[in-house]
């Protein structure tokens, strides 16, 4: 048993970051203790957490190694433009505050008010139907729609609140049954969007083919070849004049035998 | 000189000047932001949109995560920012590749095939790393019933949990680790060498008493070990953390922990063989 026996345990050694256990310390502790500002039992108390602790034990770990490598790199101009709108066209603190209160008064008024006549009209209180998902409408295409690229919805990213817009896959046949238009990619506009950054995938999360367009829909040249058969991904990054950008829910779609 | 313009610019990003403020805080710390964004994210796209994230839940609530920083306080405001901006940018991975669940039709499957799922797909292991991994856990498997095992997970899972499966792997980026001492001097992104089929072998026999010893062992000393050998920080950046006299300090304790995890793996073996 040596040092590269313990490197290679620890290698195989799966942690879970997601798992964070009671009593974890908060960031200005880590901060803190990085610093060296920790003595006697408090120090103690906070390495004995760090030994069983993977996740704090990674954010230490992770300040002790990057302050000692020097920053190389300044931010590129215009990220560090859109960066710096960010903060513009913020509301003063104490104007949030005050219709923060205003609107929280206000809900609670509501309430009282729906509760009281509720409660005289005794009335069977209907269920509230919750909002449906848009639905995306069929493709409206110049020529006929046609089942040569199969298109199916696929689920947004677990987790991900990004997905705010789906794209839609059209393609068209001609007379004698191969691809007369391509590939047609649409999507909804995102409103704000300065442009959009259409990308197609393989499942393996390959890129097969990357464009931007100020459209809301883009032909897929003929030029990208795309295997019959096989499933690709279509994905739609929208950039926002803000500084902020969201991306499309990912439509799967099998292109047919042609 | 670097805290009280920190204070500087966190008292005026409570102020109506708050504008300029921020611009002065990206100019001083964007570079800091940067580099944290990068431990988590390579490429230029995804770089940029975490770049903008972070920067996003920093201005978010007027200012409201900078503000709380406590300037005079315990730690210096570069060592809190990049714990801040760290975990924010966990918070982004997260939300780009979802968090990280057991899928539901993983979750449902036998526990061999739930570790092939996150040997192979997962971790992104070889088959014949896997089956090294695999064998102290299930004894029994061949490579033959591994590969079986794969088939199973993949057809369970969609191409979508398929492609998130290898996203999640391919934005943890590697340690660098070296048993001896200073990584980072000859290469700066140094992966630790592969095994071989000997020492993986080997490491199977020692896994289950390795568990245990390092179970045993004290708070302070797993710490020591965890810092040098999982996180691969350096006997220098060890001692700095640790607050021990210096690298040799480190290196002899470390010494003293392993000769001693060495005696309670041999002690567990041979209480085996008595039994």
């Amino acid at each position: 048993m040596d040092k590269n026996n313990l490197i290679q345990f620890f290698k195989f050694r799966m942690t879970k970051f997601d798992q964070r256990p009671w009593g974890c310390l908060d960031e200005s502790q880590i901060a803190a203790y990085a610093d060296h500002q920790y003595a006697g039992r408090e120090k103690e108390r906070m390495e004995a957490h760090l030994a069983d602790c993977d996740d704090c034990l990674d954010q230490v770990t992770f300040v002790v190694r990057s302050r000692n490598s020097e920053l190389q790199e300044s931010v590129p101009d215009a990220l560090l433009l859109r960066a710096k709108r960010l903060a513009k066209a913020k509301p003063e603190g104490s104007t949030v505050w005050v219709w923060g209160k205003i609107a929280a008064a206000t809900a609670v008024a509501c309430l009282a008010v729906v509760t009281v006549i509720s409660l005289r009209q005794s009335t069977t209180v209907t269920p509230v139907t919750p909002i449906q998902n848009p639905v995306i409408r069929p493709a409206q295409t110049p020529t006929q729609a046609v089942p040569a690229a199969r298109v199916q919805r696929h689920p947004a990213i677990r987790g991900s609140q990004k997905s705010v817009f789906a794209p839609t896959v059209v393609s068209s046949l001609g007379g004698n049954g191969t691809l007369a238009g391509g590939i047609e990619i649409r999507w909804q506009p995102v409103s704000g969007a300065m442009d959009y950054e259409v990308m197609v995938l393989t499942p393996e999360g390959d890129q097969v083919w990357k464009k931007r367009t100020t459209e809301a829909s883009i032909q897929l040249p003929r030029a990208v070849s795309l295997k019959a058969g096989q499933k690709y991904f279509v994905t739609i990054r929208a950039y926002l004049t803000e500084g902020k950008s969201v991306q499309s829910a990912p439509m799967a779609f099998t292109v047919g035998n042609q | 000189m670097e805290e009280s313009q920190a204070a500087g610019i966190l008292e005026r990003l409570a102020s109506k000047e708050f504008e300029p403020a921020w611009s002065e805080f990206l100019g001083a710390y964007s570079p800091l932001i940067l580099q944290t964004v990068k431990h988590f994210e390579r490429d230029h796209d995804p770089v940029a949109d975490c770049f903008l994230f972070v920067c996003e839940k920093l201005c978010e609530k007027n200012f409201r995560r900078l503000r709380s920083f406590k300037p005079g306080g315990a730690a210096r405001f570069s060592t809190w920012l990049r714990v801040v901006v760290h975990n924010l940018c966990r918070d982004w991975h997260r939300q780009e590749y979802g968090r990280h669940r057991v899928f539901k039709s993983i979750a449902r499957m036998e526990t061999l095939d739930q570790d092939i799922f996150r040997c192979i797909f997962e971790q992104g292991l070889t088959q014949d790393e896997s089956l090294s991994f695999l064998l102290p856990r299930h004894p029994q498997l061949t490579l033959a019933e591994l590969e079986a095992g794969v088939e199973r997970v993949r057809s369970a899972l969609t191409e979508r949990q398929t492609w998130l499966a290898g996203a999640r792997r391919r934005t943890s980026l590697p340690l660098e680790i070296d048993p001896e001492g200073d990584p980072r001097e000859s290469a700066p992104e140094l992966v630790d060498p592969a095994p071989s089929a000997e020492s993986v072998l080997v490491m199977n026999e020692q896994r289950g008493a390795l568990e245990q010893a390092l179970r045993h062992l004290s708070k302070p000393e797993r710490l020591l070990i965890k810092l040098r050998f999982e996180r691969g920080l350096t006997l220098q950046e060890t001692a700095s953390l640790l607050g021990l006299k210096d690298a040799q300090t480190v290196d002899r304790r470390q010494r003293e922990v392993i000769e001693k995890l060495r005696k309670f793996m041999a002690d567990s073996t041979t209480g085996r063989g008595k039994t």
